[in-house]
């Protein structure tokens, strides 16, 4: 089976500073790779790549490929917006917009083609769902989503992304700001995941890494 | 002198100074308070002016200063909006994004009759618009183009960047983001820039005294080509050639109408600001 991800002689500088030196790997379908190394190592930046969130930083340079699904990312022709919704982030700290719970989840999914007002209920049950919300605001999903716990926000921004239907999910440090509890909930959701998506999750926790990956791979500061 | 009493003594000094500066602006709020309080009466905010602005109110004059000033923000703040999601959205080059910073703190510290000049030039004269309420608010709308940039931008810069980071994120295209993210986002700096921008636009006189305003002869104006009795040439007539007490009385009464206006305003988008800065923590 060919790899879902494909990064080959991948470099990257910002401006003078070489950030990536000449990585390649494979990243197999419905499975959780973790990139694991010390804080500056690039974990990041190389996440960054794989949706293009790089690409309006003014000294941003690249060179070698990254292809997904077989397709060069950086090829001209691709579409960026398509592409990072296929390819969906989630971020270290969860960040809901000053909204209901229903609209947040919606946020990006109402921008989709296709999508039709009637079916944003089953969506958001769906999804909520998936990332086992559901049952703790299926009761007030009109409130405030900045009134939810900081575990539960990084849930609904899980959510969030999922409703957009992303085949692909990157996760940077989603725990970092989470109670152990929390933790927790992401790490048994990354494996229910799994099954329709392909992780790729960036880490500082060994134990994290061992506990939920298919693959790791070790990333060292540039010397 | 020692250097324990210099330093006292130089600590009274400059807390004089700001006493000083302090007092200034409650002088200036206590003299037109208490001289235009006697022109208040109960009809001065309905009636027309009479007599040359001896007697009556100044209904027609509050009225022209707020079209001007509406009119002025109106057209004001679509270009600045434009301007500044341009500058800080789209313009990567960092001296490009600086010289349009510095345009438009030049543009600010403009000595306002000019833009009174150039603009009755281009407007008036080369556009046709002539003595008419349309060119103050163009003139007025250019006026106030800064104070209306800087807050917005200042909103924008503000935004947490991972507001744009989920959006960008989920795949939202860039016109997405500014409609969804960023305008929602910076409501309140942008209110707060439009009330700024209003307050500045109804103290304004020398701008537009000769290519807007007018002192009598019009009430409120029918086609595009009126002029406007405003409540600064108001003040500036009856200041300038009435030697009738009552009409420097009404003088007065015009300039606490004003006053309170500008103070409102710029209570307003105090207020607005402090939401603004409570959105940013969140």
């Amino acid at each position: 089976m060919s790899p879902v991800v494909e990064i080959k002689n991948l470099s990257v500088n910002y401006g003078a500073i070489k950030v990536i030196d000449n990585f390649s790997c494979e990243v197999k379908e419905n499975s959780v790779t973790t990139i694991i190394g010390p804080s500056g190592c690039g974990k990041s930046t190389l996440l960054r790549c794989l949706c293009r969130m790089n690409d309006r930083i003014e000294d941003f340079k690249h060179t070698g490929q990254i292809l997904i699904r077989g397709e060069n990312i950086y090829d001209p022709d691709v579409d960026v917006y398509e592409l990072r919704r296929r390819v969906g982030m989630i971020f270290q700290k969860p960040c809901v917009f000053p909204k209901s719970i229903f609209e947040n989840v919606l946020f990006g999914a109402k921008h989709l083609n296709g999508i039709e007002k009637k079916d944003y209920e089953s969506l958001v049950e769906r999804v909520l769902t998936e990332v086992n919300l559901w049952g703790e605001v299926k009761n007030r999903l009109d409130n405030l989503a900045t009134t939810l716990s900081i575990g539960q926000q990084q849930r609904l921004a899980i959510a969030r992304t999922l409703a957009v239907e992303p085949d692909i999910l990157l996760m940077d440090e989603p725990t970092s700001s989470l109670d152990p509890e929390s933790t927790a909930a992401i790490e048994s959701l990354m494996q229910t995941l799994k099954s329709n998506h392909t992780l790729l999750l960036v880490t500082h926790l060994p134990e994290q890494a061992e506990k939920v990956s298919d693959k790791m791979i070790f990333c060292n500061i540039i010397k | 002198m020692s250097a324990a009493a210099f330093e006292r003594c130089m600590i009274i000094f400059l807390s004089l100074l700001t006493l000083l500066i302090s007092s200034l602006l409650l002088i200036i709020l206590v003299t037109v308070f208490i001289k235009g309080l006697p022109a208040l009466h109960s009809g001065f905010f309905m009636e027309a002016s009479e007599n040359f602005g001896r007697s009556g109110g100044i209904f027609y004059q509050l009225m022209g200063t707020l079209l001007l000033m509406t009119g002025a923000v109106l057209v004001s703040l679509p270009v600045a909006l434009g301007s500044v999601i341009y500058q800080t959205q789209f313009l990567k080059s960092k001296s490009l994004k600086e010289v349009c910073r510095l345009s438009a703190q030049m543009l600010n510290a403009t000595p306002t009759i000019l833009f009174g000049l150039v603009g009755y030039l281009f407007f008036g004269v080369y556009l046709k618009t002539g003595v008419s309420w349309v060119t103050g608010s163009l003139i007025l709308s250019i006026m106030i183009l800064p104070t209306l940039q800087i807050s917005i931008r200042e909103a924008i810069e503000a935004m947490p960047q991972k507001y744009k980071d989920t959006g960008m994120a989920l795949g939202l295209s860039r016109w997405e983001q500014i409609k969804s993210i960023i305008i929602p986002q910076c409501y309140y700096g942008i209110i707060t820039g439009v009330f700024l921008g209003l307050a500045r636009a109804a103290g304004e006189t020398a701008a537009i005294m000769f290519a807007a305003t007018t002192f009598s002869g019009i009430q409120f104006p029918e086609t595009f080509e009126d002029p406007v009795p405003t409540l600064q040439t108001h003040m500036l007539v009856l200041t300038q050639e009435a030697a009738n007490p009552k009409a420097i009385a009404q003088a007065w009464g015009a300039g606490w109408v004003l006053l309170a206006l500008v103070f409102i305003l710029t209570i307003t988008a105090w207020i607005l600001r402090s939401r603004l800065k409570m959105e940013a923590e969140l």
